[in-house]
């Protein structure tokens, strides 16, 4: 982070990969050599990602902490911005802040049975705290990964979701199948069945508003506690400081109490899922 | 013994001032009857007395439109502020600049409002005398016809008295200074009340005559919530030689489209929208700094094309309450 957080610090991009149609994972190096050495995040956090003259877009890094000096971001383009960084080729420049934000309880996940579900682009926020995992098998019990894509080919790490099976039970459903498709079909609540978590698991979950109530009815029917559902809140944002007021949510900032919270922490908010 | 300046000479003082600084200050408008800041170097047309300036005095700390930073190509040019001086800023909304102070540097410091921030140099002007909730340079309570008590605050304030126009007399006497608390924005339980007002008619009532248009925001000393936007020039090739700024605009929590994101609008009814902006004021606000988000200027009925009053608004809130 900069000495001064309005001030966005350089790095340079170092791979492109498409991910699925209009998003793109970016990969990205520090510019400076010391920050390279400093810069440290946790799962969770998030980062304003810019091209000069083009605004800024808040996005959580994709990456686990081990895979620094570097870090990765998952772009859907769909604004000015976005579209400016996914024309972006190796070794150009974009402006970052950060990072902002909270992250995950990992010493109360250690041990436990952790189920992800993810919708759509929600997966890119949580493939963090997954890529965490990979690397410290310890850091979980029992890992499942459930997520939920428009069609197969929405889905977004297809690579990862296939190497991911070897270490955690990794189950997808789309809205709309096509010829290929002989997985299941439908909301991604209807995986909880298969995945059949235990009552003491935690649950953690990003997607569209639409998907957190019928999850969250699911997880409580299955026994999870109010403290052990959390969910990924996305928001508008423009400073990442608690000041601008865009991301507020009843009495949380999502940019400083969040953008993770508990269920517990959200469910007498009157603006958790608006 | 106590610091005195002669009515007479404030004209002085804003003319040797005015020599090593921009001074600004709160002057009738010739075309409305709106009390407008702008540069003088006089205390002809000097608008005192409490009136109110439609704009308060946070557009000198958070200006409607200002530059976070310049860029030319990918070199990024930090903005550099000069010394200014604000005069004749009353009371009350010095107080409102202490409160924004506190929000914009607590419990995260913000550099972009602290930078220009600390090169503004505040001149209260006012007959009450100074309360703990100001952090000003200089405060001159007009005690009498003749007379301001002066109280000079830090190096700045300090260099500003030895200027011959202060001088030293035998106490005066003091003036009664307590200002009573306003007991609807500031009754003891308003957080909650306004926090469980969610199902009041008065919500939906007001959703029907707002005219979603923000003035109330942009009036109010105590709103804050910005948006930022990138500006470049537009003759050059933004990919090649891109030169422009990222500016930091005023922005409305009463605007539809201000939580708006690409697939998804998270405040999209009006109703919510002003419950929003009650419930910042006088719950998450008086939460999260211990005071509201209101300093009782008024400005907001006063500008208000719906005709919307927020003190009867509260008064009703309260009143049910009760029941």
């Amino acid at each position: 982070m900069n000495a001064n957080n309005t001030m966005p610090f350089q790095m340079k991009v170092t791979r492109t990969t498409g991910l699925a149609p209009m998003v793109k994972s970016l990969k990205l190096g520090f510019a400076d050599p010391k920050l390279a050495r400093d810069f440290t995040f946790k799962p969770g956090q998030f980062v304003f990602l810019s091209v000069l003259g083009y605004g800024e877009s808040v996005l959580t890094i994709t990456s686990a902490v081990s895979d620094l000096p570097q870090i990765e971001v998952a772009i859907r383009s769909v604004g000015n911005n976005t579209q400016a960084l996914h024309r972006l080729k190796v070794g150009e420049t974009v402006f970052v802040r950060g990072p902002f934000g909270n992250s995950f309880d990992l010493a109360k996940m250690a041990g436990k049975e952790v189920v992800i579900i993810a919708g759509g682009i929600g997966l890119a926020p949580l493939r963090s705290l997954i890529k965490t995992f990979e690397y410290e098998p310890k850091n979980v019990g029992e890992l499942k990964i459930l997520v939920g894509a428009k069609t197969p080919e929405d889905f977004i790490y297809k690579a990862d979701l296939a190497n991911w099976q070897k270490f955690a039970k990794v189950l997808l459903t789309v809205d709309t199948a096509d010829k290929g498709w002989s997985d299941h079909q439908g909301l991604v609540t209807r995986l909880l069945k298969e995945a059949n978590p235990g009552s003491e698991a935690i649950a953690v979950l990003c997607g569209p508003p639409v998907m957190f109530g019928p999850s969250i009815k699911e997880l409580k029917l299955i026994g999870l506690k109010d403290e052990n559902i959390y969910l990924m809140l996305e928001r508008r944002m423009k400073c990442g400081l608690g000041k601008c007021q865009h991301c507020t949510c009843g009495e949380k900032y999502v940019c400083l109490d969040g953008p993770t919270f508990s269920w517990a922490e959200l469910k007498n908010n009157w603006e958790a899922f608006l | 013994m106590s610091l005195i300046l002669h009515q007479k000479d404030l004209t002085k003082l804003i003319a040797e001032l005015s020599e090593k600084w921009p001074v600004f200050g709160p002057v009738k408008d010739k075309n409305s009857s709106d009390v407008i800041y702008k540069q003088i170097s006089s205390s002809k047309n000097l608008s005192l007395n409490n009136s109110s300036s439609m704009i308060p005095p946070k557009k000198f700390v958070f200006p409607g439109k200002e530059v976070v930073f310049s860029f030319e190509r990918n070199k990024l040019k930090e903005r550099r502020d000069k010394e200014i001086i604000v005069l004749g800023v009353n009371r009350k909304d010095a107080e409102g600049l202490f409160y924004l102070d506190k929000t914009m540097t607590t419990p995260l410091l913000d550099e972009t409002y602290f930078e220009k921030r600390k090169n503004v140099k505040l001149v209260v002007i006012d007959s009450l005398a100074p309360s703990n909730n100001i952090n000003c340079d200089l405060y001159l309570q007009r005690v009498d016809k003749n007379n301001y008590f002066v109280f000079p605050y830090g190096s700045f304030g300090e260099k500003i008295i030895k200027s011959k126009l202060f001088s030293h007399k035998g106490d005066v006497g003091t003036i009664s200074t307590r200002h009573m608390p306003d007991e609807i924005t500031h009754h003891p339980r308003l957080d909650e009340i306004v926090e469980n007002s969610r199902e009041h008619p008065v919500w939906d009532r007001l959703a029907e005559t707002c005219f979603n248009c923000g003035i109330c925001s942009y009036v109010c000393p105590l709103c804050y919530c910005f948006e930022t936007e990138d500006n470049f020039e537009i003759t050059k090739d933004i990919e090649k030689d891109c030169s422009g700024c990222r500016n930091r605009k005023w922005d409305s929590c009463m605007l539809p489209d201000f939580d708006k994101v690409t697939f998804h609008n998270f405040r999209p009814k009006t109703k919510d929208r002003i419950y929003n902006w009650y419930y910042h004021k006088f719950v998450r606000m008086s939460r999260e700094y211990g005071f509201p988000g209101c300093i009782d200027c008024g400005r907001c009925i006063t500008y208000c094309p719906a005709k919307i009053n927020y003190r009867e608004v509260l008064k009703e809130l309260i009143k049910d309450e009760r029941k």
